[in-house]
């Protein structure tokens, strides 16, 4: 997906918003454009849940089990 | 969680929003029907907010708020993930251990299902790091299919003999 210029604008104000990176913002847009249900990522900087798009760390799962071990 | 505020600022929305909004919050009517859609895979939260998220959806398609809302099972669900340049990186990098293996089963998975969303910017960041900051970069020589990528890349173009040829 492209950013449109009116993405870079939204992702701006969500960054103050939402205090976190803009790189992030710009990201959680594009998916929120694609329709997507779920993004992948590692850095959970991003709000968790945008605009109902659930923001998940596949990674996170390993690293519980690892300090359980 | 969503910020309802936040959606009522979006410029250029009147009544519209304002029926959504109290639509949504109606959760009595609307919710259970969609919720039981989620309800194998996600805890109860997650179920709500898919919900929501679909309800919000179907009305921007123009379906009647009052009477039934009729779809499909694909159009609650279509299963779409974002990647992100990290999830892409791991994949590739061979040094990473662990992560590499989830990474590499996740985009495996995605690539079979044809579920995967990329955007320019996460394209651009995985060249950059693929070809320049990992310990083991892609080679020169082998860029051209990188750049391939990115030229075919509308959604997720990701060339499988990219990804199996780096594996070798």
């Amino acid at each position: 997906m492209e950013n449109k210029v009116a993405s870079v604008i939204r992702a701006s104000e969500i960054e103050e918003k939402h205090q976190i990176s803009f790189r992030d913002a710009l990201e959680d847009i594009a998916a929120f454009n694609a329709k997507v249900d779920k993004i992948l990522t590692e850095d959970l900087n991003s709000v968790q849940l945008f605009e109902g798009i659930l923001i998940e760390n596949p990674f996170n799962v390993i690293s519980d089990r690892g300090t359980n071990a | 969680m969503v910020n309802e505020e936040e959606y009522h600022s979006k410029p250029g929305e009147g009544s519209h929003k304002k029926r959504q909004s109290y639509c949504v919050e109606e959760r009595n009517l609307i919710k259970p029907a969609f919720k039981r859609f989620f309800e194998t895979d996600h805890n109860e939260e997650e179920c709500y907010e898919l919900s929501k998220r679909k309800v919000i959806n179907i009305l921007n398609k123009g379906y009647h708020l009052g009477g039934k809302i009729i779809c499909s099972r694909e159009e609650l669900m279509n299963g779409r993930v974002f990647l992100d340049t990290n999830i892409l990186v791991y994949a590739h990098d061979l040094d990473a251990g662990m992560k590499h293996r989830v990474a590499l089963k996740i985009v495996k998975d995605i690539w079979d299902k044809k579920t995967g969303v990329v955007s320019t910017q996460v394209l651009q960041e995985f060249y950059m790091t693929v070809t320049k900051k990992i310990g083991n970069p892609i080679l020169p020589s082998k860029r051209g299919e990188l750049s391939g990528l990115m030229h075919a890349g509308k959604l997720w173009k990701i060339r499988w003999r990219l990804l199996s040829g780096h594996l070798k």
